[in-house]
Formats: C-alpha cells, structure tokens, sequence
C-alpha cells in the first residue's frame, strides 16, 4: 500500500486511527504492530516472511549480545552474524541479479541471473535493525526487552517503505512512553497533508512532462527540450521522496512519535557537502554512523579519508539500486565532496551566492541524468544534447507548448523547493488569531480535497475505444 | 497566547478526521454502482475473499480497485480536477485537448511503421483475392477533428499530423480499391459544425458532404440537401470526449437526422439481436447518455438492410461507427446494404463473399480508429 491512495487515507487510516485510539496505552503498541503488518503485507503476502524473521532475529541477538556483555568474544561473534545474515538477506533479494550477471561478464561464467522481485521496504528495514544491532553492541542503547515493542519499531508502517531510517536510539524512549495529545496530532496532519500534496499535485504532474519528453526518440529531442525535461525529473524526484517523508513523519506524529527529518529544502545548498546534509538526511547519518566513523573517518589523514569516502560512496550509490549507474551516480557525488574538500569550498565561500548555487544545481542536476538512465551511453548523450553537442534543434514548436502549459506548475514548483513559503507561513503562524487558525486550516483541507480529485482521476479510466 | 498558536492544529485535526470518517461511512453506506456510463464500463465490485487470491496478490489488487470505482462523488472530484488543470493552464486532460470554442479535440499519434505495414498489406491481399470478381472496393478514411479543425487546437500542441497519414495510406493502396478522398471537400467546409465539440464522432452534416463526394467515386446521382427533412433530435448531448476528459463548463452538441422527403421503406435485420426494425433510429437512445447510438442503437456485428430498389445492387460496408450516420444516405441508392463491425464480427470474410453477390464493398473508418484498432486485420480472413 502506499500512503498516496486512496485505500490507504479512506480506509486503511481510518481504521487504524480508531482502533489505535481506543485501545488502551498498554495495547497500543500491539494494535500498531498488527496494523503494520497488515500495510506491508497488503502488497507483499509472501515477503512479511522475511521481515518477520529480521525482526525475531534482531531481537534475540539484541538480547544474546545483553546477556554476553561481558564475554567480548561472543558478542562480537553474535554481531558478525547478524551482520552477515542481516546483509545476506538483502544482497540476495537486491543484488543477486546484479552480481551474478557481472560475475558472468568477468569471467564468462554461466550463472543464473534469475532477479527476484524487490521485497518492499527491505533496503530501510534492514539498516534500521542492523543500526540496531550496532548500536547495542557497542553499549549506546540498551535493548529492548519487549518483543511487540521491538517488533513496532522495525515495521513500524508510517516510515516502513520509504524511510526514514529512524535509528533505534532515536524511538527507543518513545516506543514505550509516547504521550499521544492532539497537539502532535495536529501537526501531523499538517506534515501529512503538505506531503501528499508535494506529491499527488507537484511530482505526479511534473513527472508527466519529464515522461513525455523521456519517451521522446533521442534524436527528435531539442536542447530546450532536454533541459525542460531534466527540470522537470529534478522536481519530480524532489517532491515525490521528500513529499513522502513528510507523509511518514507526519504519520508518526499521528501516532505520537517523533522521526527524524529526512529533508531540508536540498536544492539551495551552497555546496555538494551542504547538499548531502540537506538530501536524504538520514540516510546519509546512517552512512557516517555505520560506515565512515568506523572506517576512521577523517582522522587517519587524508589519503585514509578518502579511500573511507570512496567507500560510503560506492555504498550509497548501490544503495539506491541494483545497477553500475547508481554507484557511477554515488561516485560522481564523491568526486565533488573531495574537491571541495581540497580546496572548491575555501575558493566559492568569497565568491557571489549565486554562483555557489549555480555551481549545486548544475551538478545535482546532471547528476540526475545518471541516476535516471539505467544505461550510460544514453545518459551521456542525453547530457550532450543539453550543452549542445550534435545535431539536434535549439527549440521545438511543442517546448513552446509544454513551457506555457507547465509554466505555473513549475513556478510553483520552484518556489516550493525553497524555504520562502515556510518561512512565511511560520511567521504568520506566530500569531494567527482564531480566524488564521481556521482560515489556515482550511487551506490544508483544501489542499487534501484537491489531491483526493487528483487520486480519484488516477482510477478514472474511461472505456470508449469500442464506441469507435 | 500558547493556546492560540495550536488552535489551528486542533482545527486542522478535526477537519481531516471528519473529512476522512465522512468518505469512509459514505463508501459503506452508498449502495455500489454496477456500471459507469460516462467511462461506459462495468465498475469493480468488492472481491470476494479467498486465501489463495491473498496470496496472490490479486485480492489486494481487486480491492483497491473496487474504493476506487466505488468512491462516493467520483465524477465530481473529476470535475475538480480538471477544473484545477485549467486554473493551471493545462490545455489537455486524459489525451484530449480543450481546444478553441470548446472544441473537445482527442490527440493522434503516428503509428508504428510495422503495423501500419500490416494492415496495408491485409487490406490489399483483401483486394487481390478479389481481383478476378466485378466487386468494386471503395476506402474512404475519414480524418478526425484534431486535423480538420487544428486551427482550433491550443497553441503548438504536440500533435502528429493526420494528413500525411491519410496520404500515406492512399499511396500503399492496391491499385484495385479506390480511395475515396474527402479530405479536401471536409476541409473546405471546416467554418461549418462538422464534428462535434465534446464527441469524438462527425456530424450528420459532414457525414452529407462526405457522401455527396463518394457519389462521384460510385457514380451514382446524389439526393440534393433539400431532399431532406433536417430534424434536430437533440440538442443537450454531451459525448465521449467530455467524459474522457473530465473538462466540465462546456456547451452540450446537438444531433440532426436526415430523413429523406421521399417516402421510404425498408427493413432493417439485425443479426446478433435475431431482430428485424423498419426504422435505423434508435429513439430511445435519446435518453442515454451516448445519444450518438441513436444511429442503428449502436455498434453491431452484422446489419442487413433491405430496400425496395429495383437496380438490384448489393453494397457491403466494412466500418466503424463514422459509418452511422453515413449509411442512412446510401439506402436511397442501393437495393441491399450490409454493414458489418470486424470489431465484432467474428466468421471470416471469404465465406461471407462467396454467399452473398456484392457489387460494390465500401470500407469506411475514422482515422483513428484505423491506427490505433487492430481489427482490420481481420479483413484477410
């Protein structure tokens, strides 16, 4: 299921706002549990397996490693396991095409490249347990005795599919003693109603263009066209994860729990570093906690560093998919980060802001090109048209077209990437008298009514052709 | 001071919980509806459960489609939505475009080369098979309003274009069937209501003219405008396309009939009804909300209609529905007149030919429908 339909807001939601809610407090955690595994299992009957068993598992070695504490040996072993087991499970489900196909390739080797389906949500689960894990090991978090609540944080459904990771540390307080009021209610419907707008009405519809355009012989495409285009898909995928992240955050809130914030209006960073600490936030705290700290970090000199850059990197990129584009996508970011470490950031912090901003946008756009095409030669010549290279028109008639008629889509777009409006509605938030609050209210009503039209269209599925 | 900074929340939280309580006690209480006229499809009803469909996957899928056929104010919140597309400036909904003059025009795109090719080559070893008969074979490929009427269409609207389509066509064409070229008298008359505004169909009118020019091709003497009576018989009909594209503030299309001066009588057979009429109108349909079947009540496999002719001649047309309201004028020329639907028409072609004595086969469609339906292909059986 996912949040951005109608089943989900309609029915699922409320069901389990009431149920949730009449249940007493010792009961909540159990009805929030059954719920999640009622939402995961709703489009993976089969897969539930898998992370039930993360689950049982990450709970018991949470408990062996408690009981050995003092024996160092064994509870480095029980950690070994469950990393293994842990990253066994998602390299197989994820990466075992990948692998095996490559693995082929090299060594002409005949392998089955058999791909499974992607069971939903693993790739955030299993850092969450494994975060987990870690952290018991190494004496920050005490573990959790109670199996339900265990078993609440780590299927936990509001962040469940699509992050954020929430580390273990951050809940743990909360898992047991939330106080639920309709303060945080509040809020969270408000969190919740912004993201599905982000997503139904900006990255839905924008990401209509960028499909037309994509679709679009490379050859017949236009540098204007190429640009529109590419625009287009970095709003897409902006609004569509962050909008979705604000859903689950305000899901939590619903709920009495507090996630962390997955994102921070990414796209006016003045550098790469800045972007990263904006992008996906907590994805990238889980790389630094898990990875680059322990690798050393950057207090083993340089050349250290940077092998433990190019690592998380590498990781990151095939973190986010099965396939040479995504770590290529990773590693250009590295790239980035060790210039501007060298010495990019030192020679932009005297220069106009402009320039810093052209400087990320440019980059994370392009840097678009090779998340979105799978296969490289296309997205370098993809890259080739956008600065003019071959033969291709500056401009068609229909970018004229898609210009006029996205013109305010993307206007709104643009402003909603960037902390203007938020500011502004924080302000008048400081004092908004009975009459703001209701008309404040209204407008997010409002806002849930019009994607709810736009979520009904999408069944909207007129069946004329016979008439013909 | 710090109660008055949450108001909102309290407000905002209220609101969803009624918002969303009211549609889920409106989705339980609203009896299910069985079919949807405006997509003219049978609607999801609620799956039942079996543990196998589960584990499928299918129960879920089937679920999730049944609240969304189901859900309370569908067509409303359609209307909002493509109220809101406008207010956006969006200039298409669901691949129609909201043209000038609340023209409702549906988009074209090219075909691809290989199916193109098939249907060619299955319509002209079609025209072989019949060489060494006296059958004539006439094509007639009707182009759509999104051509005729571009100048209609919002400004640089990414639309293929449909005459170079319909030349195409007429180029790959065996040299036995004669194609019956309209494109010229239609354009020439592009100022007068020739499509209408909110269907995907032509007009009654346009349908006259195309026939006062097939009369060429066939040789015979056209009935002359005035030997009609023009019954309007509608004019609250909202078509096709208003449904596909959920744009709402627009004026309805009228409907004339043609009904010869002369007095006529035929009858007219309908074989997958076991049926037999004296009229082709369907008045009853009047009521529907597709007024536009109004014209032998629709679609149908097979139609034979007889008339008291003496010239003895038998036509067979292969069509689509911008046959409908054509055929009506051929009646006064022919002494027999097969229509027959090859989207439902399912014995083969042959063993019909060899029956029946045919003089002359017309085979009429949209150019859209001809490009985007495979059908055709069924010509060859």
């Amino acid at each position: 299921m996912v949040f951005s339909s109608l089943i989900f807001i309609f029915v699922f939601l409320p069901l389990v706002i009431f149920a949730y809610y009449i249940s007493p407090k010792s009961l909540r955690n159990f009805v929030f549990f059954i719920s999640s595994l009622i939402f995961y299992a709703w489009g993976e009957p089969i897969y539930i397996l898998i992370m039930m068993f993360s689950t049982f598992f990450d709970y018991f070695n949470g408990l062996l490693i408690e009981k050995y504490r003092e024996k160092k040996k064994i509870t480095k072993l029980i950690l070994i396991n469950s990393l293994v087991i842990n990253l066994g499970i998602l390299v197989f489900f994820k990466y075992f095409g990948f692998i095996s196909s490559n693995l082929n390739y090299l060594l002409n080797l005949d392998l089955k490249t058999f791909n499974f389906s992607l069971p939903l949500g693993i790739s955030f689960y299993t850092f969450q347990t494994l975060s987990y894990t870690i952290d018991v090991y190494l004496g920050n978090i005490l573990p959790q005795k109670n199996i339900i609540s265990f078993g609440t944080y780590v299927t936990m459904f509001p962040q469940l599919v699509a992050g954020p990771i929430v580390r273990y540390s951050d809940i743990a307080w909360e898992l047991d003693n939330r106080r639920e009021n309709f303060t945080t209610f509040g809020e969270g419907v408000e969190l919740f109603i912004i993201g599905l707008g982000k997503k139904v009405l900006l990255a839905n519809n924008i990401g209509v263009l960028w499909n037309i355009i994509k679709s679009t012989p490379i050859k017949d495409i236009s540098i204007v066209s190429a640009w529109i285009g590419i625009l287009a898909f970095t709003f897409q995928i902006y609004f569509d994860f962050s909008g979705y992240s604000d859903m689950a955050i305000g899901l939590g809130k619903i709920f009495g729990f507090n996630l962390t914030k997955n994102f921070n209006y990414p796209y006016v960073s003045e550098s790469i570093t800045e972007f990263w600490r904006r992008w996906h936030i907590s994805l990238g705290t889980w790389f630094r906690e898990y990875v680059y700290i322990p690798l050393g970090g950057n207090k083993r000199g340089k050349l250290k560093q940077y092998r433990n850059l190019f690592i998380v990197w590498f990781l990151t990129g095939l973190w986010h998919g099965a396939n040479w584009n995504f770590v290529l996508w990773g590693l250009y970011y590295c790239v980035f980060l060790i210039i501007e470490k060298a010495f990019l950031q030192k020679w932009l912090e005297n220069k106009p802001k402009f320039i810093s901003h052209l400087y990320v946008l440019l980059v994370v756009i392009i840097g678009w090109i090779f998340f979105e095409f799978e296969n490289l030669n296309e997205g370098v010549r993809f890259i080739g048209i956008m600065f003019g290279f071959g033969t291709h028109k500056f401009y068609n008639a229909k970018d004229i077209y898609y210009l006029y008629t996205n013109g305010i889509l993307f206007t709104l777009a643009g402003i909603c990437s960037t902390p203007l409006l938020k500011k502004k509605i924080d302000r008048l938030k400081e004092n908004l008298g009975q009459k703001g609050s209701m008309i404040y209210s209204l407008v997010l009503i409002t806002l849930l009514f019009i994607s709810t039209a736009y979520l009904v269209n999408e069944s909207y599925n007129p069946f004329l052709y016979f008439r013909f | 001071m710090d109660q008055d900074r949450n108001l909102y929340k309290y407000i905002v939280g209220a609101l969803m919980l009624i918002y969303i309580y009211s549609i889920f006690a409106l989705n339980v209480i609203i009896p299910n509806k069985a079919f949807s006229e405006s997509e003219n499809r049978v609607l999801e009803q609620k799956p039942e459960f079996s543990i196998r469909k589960v584990l499928k996957g299918r129960y879920t899928l089937d679920y999730e489609k049944y609240i969304s056929d189901q859900f309370p104010f569908r067509e409303f919140f359609i209307g909002v939505k493509s109220d809101c597309e406008r207010l956006m400036g969006k200039q298409e909904n669901n691949g129609v475009y909201l043209g000038k003059n609340g023209y409702l025009m549906e988009e074209f795109k090219k075909p691809k080369l290989e199916e193109f090719k098939r249907k060619i080559e299955n319509i002209n070893s079609f025209a072989d098979s019949n060489l060494n008969t006296n059958t004539n074979i006439y094509f007639m490929l009707v182009p759509n309003s999104v051509k005729i009427l571009e100048q209609q269409l919002p400004l640089f609207a990414p639309v293929d274009d449909e005459f170079v389509y319909i030349n195409k066509v007429k180029d790959s064409l065996h040299k036995n069937i004669k194609f019956v070229d309209i494109y010229n008298i239609l354009n020439s008359k592009k100022d007068e209501y020739i499509y209408y505004k909110t269907d995907h169909h032509w007009t009654t009118k346009s349908a006259f003219y195309a026939y006062e020019e097939l009369a060429k091709y066939m040789k015979f003497t056209p009935y002359l405008e005035s030997d009609f009576h023009i019954k309007r018989v509608t004019d609250n009909f909202y078509g096709s396309l208003y449904s596909k594209s959920g744009f709402r503030h627009l004026s309805p299309d009228s409907i004339d009939i043609y009904i010869p001066k002369r007095n006529e009588d035929y009858i007219v057979k309908f074989y997958d009804k076991k049926k037999t009429s004296n009229s082709i109108y369907e008045m009853d349909n009047l009521n529907k909300k597709d007024k536009y079947t109004i014209f032998f009540g629709g679609n149908h496999p097979l139609i034979k209609i007889n008339k008291n002719i003496s010239n003895g001649r038998k036509l067979l047309v292969i069509k689509d529905s911008y046959a409908n309201n054509l055929i009506p004028f051929l009646m006064g020329h022919f002494n027999e007149i097969y229509v027959m639907d090859l989207r439902y028409y399912n014995d083969n072609l042959s063993g019909f030919l060899k029956k029946q004595e045919i003089d002359d086969i017309l085979i009429l469609y949209n150019e859209k429908s001809f490009f985007e339906e495979e059908s055709i292909n069924k010509i060859s059986w």
